[in-house]
């Protein structure tokens, strides 16, 4: 009993970047140590959640290789050879290495680049800040992993995230008649937010199909599999509408009301016909084919009715067609020979699943970033869309319950009002910024919060031509990753136990990742490291000296929805109360008078005017399914046969976690390659393989399985980077394959090279 | 007497590791060869018709335990109170003394042994200190999909049916372990 009075509770939660899981945690504290941790209770018990990961977190607190002190490079860049430095010393190098580097090429060659926001508020506030104040680059990590949906999704849909927004009512545990999960794994990479709920919305009948190159635990949990090759989803999605619209199983209504289907688009030009084209009184209105009057019409944007959607029509002279007449066309070419063909499944499935699509009232597509990130990512998740389009499912599947409650960072934004802010570049063009110097020369780097080495594509150019270029390597960091190796200077931060913070997650509740612990060691919190290093570089500002709490109650005070700062602080959780559901583009379907939706027509656009405006036949205005140099028909295929998938893994959230045994021991990581493939490669299951291509080499064990496809081999990503004295990664990270190009519509490809397995050689 | 018992479904259960992190994280067991919560994976099939399942495997807390039986030492117990079954360490001789009879009596290896020199024999206690300070046990508590649950078996029976058995596991009529299921089960036809 004297045991249970010595322990004392405290409610925080885990920010790791599980996409958007983030669980309540109740830690056991003794003394001045957390002894146990327990899931934490939530407003509603159902969002009362837990995983392996958040689970083991203080094994990443108290890990005995934790960086205790600031620390300063004596080797070679990567060579791991360090001393011991103060504090003091550590800022007396960053401040005499900022300025040499300012005064000679600018703040701007200054770049911060930061980890994913789901990593918190304060820290990732803390360099936005300065970053500001100095006028120096933020290099924005959103859009490497996910650069094809905001590419894919704003050009049809307006809005850039749609992972937060497919999601659709099933957040808000709606769930619908029929569950397309595409190309998503929620069983492993987002276990609570997604997961339990396909499990709750399977038990009371919501049919569940997944759409996937490997056989996944969520694909286990589903009435229906579909096997596809990787980076082939967008000519699924255009058998899957060949089907419907040759059965009539499309929503015409829908079409007309809220997509630009209708609108004509001129066969000579491949533009959107305009009333100017034919002196017409609205000159920039569109046109559509009247079906009654059997005339054409210019129209406003929420008068089309009675327009045609098919057929082929002369105006003045000018040859035209519906936009959806367009798509149907480009459908019909995907018979379900050719679709079977190209993606690797069976012809009667398209045919039933396409029917099963068309034929449901409800069907909510479910999707992240899986296929975003492969080579035309972009045009695969417009493919998807349009599904949803032609059958009505977009207030189904296009809202949310995502509110990005407290992710406000205007606190630090605004840092000198009146003044530019800083620079930014998004992390696909720092590459070219450090090598090349273009758009302009980058030549310090601050990681936080970020392995860049092990976690962004081709890490052998990253070693090679990267790092060289840069004058001086800041990183903050629990520990010696393999990008810490590379810098200068590594400066050691708190783990999430150590600092205070808030977490915008589980919709809908706001949690208070609370400070349980004193920092340990020498390690600072990165809100306090900035706050300090802003007065050693003489920059002064009214939040100087602001503590992790000061900036949680400033932000609280500007929110209308969090009443006491004080009381949420207490209870560790506040759940948001909300007159109705947030459901997006609620507004747009119900009343479209008044709420176009964010596009240039202010419908969702089936054919894109934007990406026909740019002339670029590899970003066509429909989406249309394109190989590229490393599908699995390019000629590298015939060197490098096997396509690389490098998905999210249940023990690792990212590149976190990777150091911990426990997590080490339950499922180690390995390629898993398919029987067939193995067995010609005389390879067996657990046999020590190479995994290989031009841009690098892994050693790692083979999981010889029949889920995953023939042809398809998988590296999880997260696994840490540790080369041989030959540059062979005995470690498995996967990055040291990924080309670190990007696809022409911007999607990072992540998921689409191209590699080669054999036995590794006897050691 | 009224025996503990643990629930399973295995429909919902998706091999995520949770409850086995945290037995070891709530018993202090480091990482190594001791698992008092063992998950199992079952694949079968070829691509693209695939079965997979998983099986979560604690001690079963048998009514008729054979590791009980067979320790010499009698250091094995089944509490009268609710049938959990108990290993006392002290009394244990371990396991290059004894050549370890419990684990060969168990047809699902729950006793447990760490890979030193004459090792003592540990295994699930169900969490009994937990239960008598009123909470669930850990695996229970943690486990992400609601997959498991503990309690009375009269009780989870009368909730959740009283089906003995599951994809890669098989029930003992001699020991009556205390388990009841939701079996996955593989349905090749359409």
């Amino acid at each position: 009993m004297s045991k249970e009075e010595r322990v004392k509770l405290v409610r925080t939660a885990c920010p790791a970047h599980c996409g958007i899981d983030a669980c309540g945690i109740l830690a056991h504290v003794k003394g001045d140590r957390i002894v146990k941790l327990e899931p934490a209770e939530f407003p509603d018990e159902r969002d009362k959640r837990i995983c392996l990961r958040g689970l083991t977190s203080l094994d990443i607190t108290y890990h005995p290789n934790r960086i205790k002190y600031p620390m300063k490079r004596v080797g070679k860049r990567g060579e791991g050879k360090f001393e011991r430095i103060s504090w003091e010393k550590a800022y007396e190098i960053i401040v005499k290495n900022f300025r040499e580097i300012s005064e000679k090429y600018g703040w701007k060659s200054i770049g911060w680049v930061l980890g994913g926001p789901g990593a918190g508020t304060t820290k990732f506030g803390a360099y936005l800040r300065l970053a500001s104040l100095t006028q120096s680059t933020r290099v924005s990590a959103w859009g490497y992993g996910d650069a094809g949906l905001p590419c894919g999704s704003r050009v049809i849909l307006g809005h850039q995230f749609p992972y937060i927004h497919l999601h659709g009512e099933f957040w808000q545990r709606k769930y619908p008649e029929l569950l397309m999960v595409w190309a998503t794994n929620p069983a492993e990479s987002m276990p609570l937010q997604n997961m339990r709920k396909f499990m709750d919305a399977k038990e009371i009948g919501t049919q569940v199909i997944v759409v996937d190159p490997r056989f996944t635990v969520t694909a286990s949990k589903a009435d229906e599999y579909i096997g596809l090759y990787p980076g082939t989803d967008s000519a699924l999605a255009l058998g899957i509408m060949n089907i419907i619209f040759q059965n009539d199983l499309y929503d015409k209504e829908f079409i007309l009301d809220h997509t630009n289907g209708a609108y004509l688009v001129r066969i000579d030009t491949g533009k959107m016909l305009r009333g100017k084209d034919f002196n017409a009184k609205r000159e920039d209105a569109y046109v559509i084919w009247h079906e009654k009057s059997n005339s054409h019409q210019t129209v406003s944007r929420t008068n089309v009715k009675e327009a045609n959607l098919t057929g082929n029509y002369t105006i003045e002279g000018i040859e035209c067609k519906p936009a959806l007449q367009l798509l149907i066309e480009l459908a019909s070419e995907y018979t379900p020979e050719r679709t079977a063909e190209i993606t690797g499944v069976d012809k009667d499935l398209i045919i039933k699943l396409a029917k099963r699509i068309g034929n449901s009232k409800k069907v909510v597509f479910l999707t992240h970033m899986g296929f975003t990130r492969t080579y035309h990512g972009d045009i695969s998740l417009r493919g998807v869309i349009s599904v949803a389009a032609i059958t009505g499912n977009i207030t189904t599947s296009v809202s949310s319950g995502y509110i990005p409650a407290a992710l406000n960072w205007n606190p630090f934004l605004k840092a000198i009002p009146d003044k530019p802010s800083f620079h930014r570049i998004g992390i696909l063009n720092l590459y070219d910024a450090v090598i090349s110097g273009k758009p302009y020369p980058i030549k310090a780097l601050w990681f936080a919060f970020i392995n860049f080495l092990n976690q962004c594509a081709n890490a052998n150019k990253i070693i090679k031509e990267f790092y060289p270029k840069l004058d001086f390597i800041v990183q903050t960091e629990l520990f010696m990753t393999p990008s810490a190796r590379y810098a200068d200077l590594i400066l050691p931060v708190c783990s999430f136990f150590e600092f205070s913070d808030f977490m915008a997650q589980p919709y809908p509740n706001i949690q208070l990742q609370q400070k349980v612990i004193e920092p340990l060691y020498e390690s600072k919190s990165d809100l306090e490291i900035s706050i300090e290093l802003s007065k050693k570089l003489g920059i002064s500002h009214p939040m100087d000296g602001a503590t992790d709490d000061d900036i949680l109650r400033l932000i609280s005070s500007r929110r209308s929805d969090i009443p006491d700062y004080d009381v949420m602080k207490q209870d560790g959780v506040l759940k948001i109360k909300m007159e109705a559901p947030v459901v997006s583009f609620k507004e747009q379907i119900e009343d479209p008078e008044n709420n176009p939706f964010p596009t240039l027509s202010g419908k969702i656009e089936i054919f894109c005017e934007h990406l026909e405006e740019m002339q670029n036949p590899l970003i066509p205005p429909i989406p249309k399914y394109m190989g590229h140099p490393e599908s699995y028909d390019a000629p590298l295929a015939a060197k490098y046969p096997l396509q690389l998938l490098t998905t999210h893994y249940k023990t690792r959230a990212h590149s976190i976690w990777h150091n911990v045994p426990w997590m080490r021991e339950v499922d180690p990581h390995a390629v898993w390659i398919n029987t067939s493939d193995a067995k010609e490669r005389g390879v067996q299951d657990g046999d020590l393989v190479d995994v290989y291509n031009d841009r690098g080499r892994i050693r790692i064990p083979a999981k010889v399985t029949e889920r995953i496809m023939p042809g398809v081999v998988n590296v999880s990503e997260g696994a840490w980077y540790d080369p041989d004295d030959q540059g062979v990664d005995h470690g498995g990270c996967a990055n040291v394959l990924t080309n670190d190009d990007h696809s022409p519509g911007g999607a990072v490809h992540l998921n689409s090279s191209l590699v080669q397995v054999e036995l590794a050689p006897p050691r | 007497m009224s025996q503990m018992g643990f629930y399973f479904d295995q429909t919902r259960c998706t091999g995520c590791y949770t409850c086995a992190v945290a037995c070891k994280d709530w018993h202090d067991l480091p990482a190594g060869s001791v698992n008092w919560m063992r998950v199992q994976a079952i694949e079968k099939g070829t691509f693209p018709n695939v079965f997979v399942a998983y099986l979560i495997l604690p001690c079963c807390h048998c009514e008729n335990p054979p590791c009980v039986k067979v320790c010499p030492a009698d250091a094995i117990l089944k509490r009268e109170s609710d049938g959990i079954v108990l290993v006392d360490q002290e009394k244990c001789v371990g396991q290059d003394e004894c050549g370890g009879p419990c684990l060969k009596a168990c047809p699902w290896d729950a006793p447990q042994f760490d890979q030193v020199d004459n090792a003592k024999m540990q295994k699930c206690n169900f969490c009994h200190e937990r239960l008598e300070n009123g909470q669930q046990t850990i695996c229970v508590e943690a486990c992400p999909m609601y997959a498991l649950d503990a309690g009375p078996l009269k009780d989870l029976q009368a909730k959740y049916g009283d089906i003995t058995e599951a994809e890669g596991y098989k029930y003992s009529e001699k020991f009556k372990p205390s388990l009841t299921f939701k079996p996955k089960h593989w349905d090749k036809g359409d």
